[in-house]
């Protein structure tokens, strides 16, 4: 299922899409004003497609890292949790879930340092679709 | 030919992101100490850096120049930069100030400026969209053309970063194409309410 329309609406009105605002996370509309394509979220935020990627891809990085962060903050906890023998679990519990915690990290970590974002060259001129 | 109407215009606003602020010097510089219009800009710049640009500007500048507070009334002969954080627009003869969405994840943006200027000025707008990179100013640029004011874009051989003015030239219909030189000549020309002939390669149809 595509999130965009397709084809591209060219009746100048706003459509709407399935793609999030990436600062605010309501819907974004597609509106083509003239040959000018812009996504538009219901309070404002302005993007050309290129921005959208780039705001898109810098998102994804940010999301990964709490992701990370999330783990290992967990793994920690967990292992002192064993170590002071505090909360509901037992330490063999605590152990099992650090030791599956911090592996899980790991191979996140991994992904966010093997992962390459989209390679945009120069201008935005793809923005603008050609006069028909 | 432009203005050939001889329609007096009375609000310039100027767009400019990278190479922007050394095109906006090389035709404001240029303008006579008795400009009787008032000029408005929005430059991309750093949302929380402090910058120098009204010092800078007005160093070259034979008019006075400066960050105006919200709801400051606009005065002719007056050049106007959006301050830094905030989106910069016209409404009823003042200028507001506000830190509403970025647009082309900017703020201030070129956008707001531009196309508040169409909306309160009608054909009295002038809209100049100089070197910088993304379309940020086209959607402001067609809605200035739409309301019968004049849309010009700098040449995009002469700038340092020619995304703009190109995108400009590919969205909208835009009346002139032109080198600083020219448009600092032209501007008291439209701002006394004269036609100006233009050379052939600067006429966009």
């Amino acid at each position: 299922m595509s999130i965009l329309p397709s084809p591209l609406p060219t009746d100048g009105k706003d459509h709407f899409t399935g793609v999030t605002c990436p600062d605010c996370a309501g819907m974004l509309v597609i509106r083509m004003h003239r040959n000018l394509i812009s996504f538009v979220c219901r309070i404002g935020h302005v993007y050309s497609p290129t921005e959208l990627l780039v705001a898109k891809e810098e998102l994804l990085e940010r999301r990964l890292w709490i992701g990370f962060s999330s783990l290992d903050e967990l793994a920690k906890l967990l292992g002192d949790f064993e170590g002071l023998d505090i909360g509901a679990g037992d330490t063999a519990t605590y152990r099992q879930r650090g030791a599956d915690a911090r592996e899980q990290a790991g191979r996140l970590r991994a992904i966010i340092e093997a992962d390459r974002p989209t390679v945009l060259r120069g201008a935005d001129e793809r923005s603008i679709r050609a006069t028909p | 030919m432009i203005n050939d109407a001889g329609i007096v215009r009375d609000l310039f606003v100027f767009g400019g992101s990278a190479g922007g602020l050394e095109a906006l010097l090389e035709v404001l510089s240029r303008l006579p100490r008795e400009f009787p219009a008032t000029i408005g800009v929005a430059l991309h710049r750093s949302a929380s850096l402090e910058s120098q640009l009204v010092e800078i500007v007005g160093r070259h500048v034979p008019l006075p120049v400066s960050e105006p507070s919200d709801g400051e009334s606009l005065k002719p002969g007056h050049i106007y930069l959006a301050p830094r954080d905030f989106h910069m627009t016209v409404e009823d003869e003042r200028w507001r100030l506000d830190r509403g969405p970025k647009v082309h994840r900017m703020r201030p943006a070129v956008d707001p400026l531009l196309t508040s200027a169409a909306t309160a000025r009608g054909e009295r707008a002038v809209g100049v969209l100089l070197s910088g990179g993304g379309v940020d100013g086209v959607e402001g640029l067609i809605a200035i053309t739409g309301k019968g004011g004049l849309s010009i874009a700098q040449a995009p051989e002469q700038a340092r970063q020619p995304s703009m003015p190109v995108s400009a030239i590919r969205a909208d219909d835009v009346d002139a194409v032109l080198r600083l030189q020219e448009i600092a000549a032209i501007l008291p020309l439209l701002a006394a309410g004269r036609g100006v002939e233009l050379s052939r390669s600067a006429e966009v149809c």
